[in-house]
């Protein structure tokens, strides 16, 4: 694989940890706070970004899908 | 069986990354993320304080950001365990302006993408008084239609189901034609060649739903198929919005 490429490999235990990193830094401690927000006003710039993240994990884990946003 | 996963993956992000590289103006890296079986397949995030992951868009001969294209793949196994297949594709072509979603191309495999919404739709960010006329009163008279907004970007414009969709070179095609993004020489061959790859697994997954109806049409080419042992037909991937 060229570099054009990178490859990551994740366990769950570190994908838990980004999964809490990424919560803590807008305040919140679970992904369905986040979704309970988007339901009632727009996500900010930043929560927004999370959000995306926090689906990646989501699927990663083998998790049901959240739709944020 | 999750070795040989991670090879058409592998495969997959490749030949991404090279049709990419081969069609936009810069250098380009994709990041492929996997745990066990599962795998997202996006643009390289270039620092931290990126929000989310995408590749730069400019003009010709203009040093300035015009925008950004923002996609996500998550694949996994299929149905027999045999395939990568994409259970979510996100696209999103956004202004640098206001880094709004002009455009967006999303598919959710069907099974999670409940019945109203297409399981593959383009949505456009626009505005138009006649649209928003329409969809406010379509709502006044429905809930199920229309949006109470009016917004034109909360229309699912269905294209092709879950076989017949468009794929990332036909984004990359409008890229370079409508929204004039800086290419490189040779960027439409590098289309054409990952937009044949593109439709070439998407008939063989065609073929593997309905090997029915793909017996009959090769048969009526002059061919003799034979069933050996044949694999019961997914014909719903065929009904689906």
């Amino acid at each position: 694989m060229s570099p054009a490429v990178i490859k990551r490999t994740h366990t769950q235990e570190d994908l838990r940890k980004k999964r809490a990193l990424l919560l803590e830094r807008i305040g919140l401690s679970d992904t369905s706070d986040l979704e309970k927000i988007a339901h009632t006003r727009m996500l900010s710039e930043e929560e927004e970004a999370i959000a995306y993240e926090l689906e990646s994990i989501a699927f990663l884990l083998g998790e049901r899908q959240p739709r944020i946003g | 069986m999750t070795e040989d996963l991670g090879n058409q993956a592998e495969v997959l992000a490749q030949q991404l990354s090279d049709t990419i590289n081969e069609v936009l103006d810069g250098e380009h890296e994709l990041t492929l993320q996997h745990m066990q079986s599962r795998y997202v397949l996006e643009p390289r995030r270039r620092s931290e304080d990126e929000k989310m992951p995408s590749l730069e868009l400019r003009l010709p001969k203009d040093s300035d950001r015009i925008g950004r294209h923002q996609f996500r793949y998550e694949m996994t196994l299929d149905h027999q365990d045999e395939y990568l297949k994409v259970d979510l594709s996100s696209c999103a072509i956004r202004a640098e302006s206001d880094g709004n979603a002009l455009l967006r191309l999303d598919y959710v495999q069907a099974t999670m993408a409940g019945k109203r919404a297409p399981v593959s739709r383009w949505q456009i960010q626009a505005h138009h008084n006649a649209f928003a006329n329409w969809l406010t009163r379509a709502q006044a008279s429905s809930r199920r239609a229309g949006n109470r907004s009016g917004r034109v970007d909360k229309i699912h414009l269905t294209v092709g189901g879950e076989r017949f969709r468009p794929c990332m070179e036909d984004v990359l095609h409008l890229l370079v034609t409508d929204f004039g993004v800086a290419k490189k020489s040779g960027h439409m061959r590098a289309i054409e060649n990952g937009r044949a790859r593109w439709r070439e697994v998407q008939l063989r997954s065609a073929v593997r739903d309905n090997p029915a109806v793909a017996a009959e049409a090769l048969t009526q080419c002059g061919y003799d198929v034979t069933p050996v042992s044949p694999k019961t037909p997914r014909v719903e991937q065929h009904t689906h919005y």
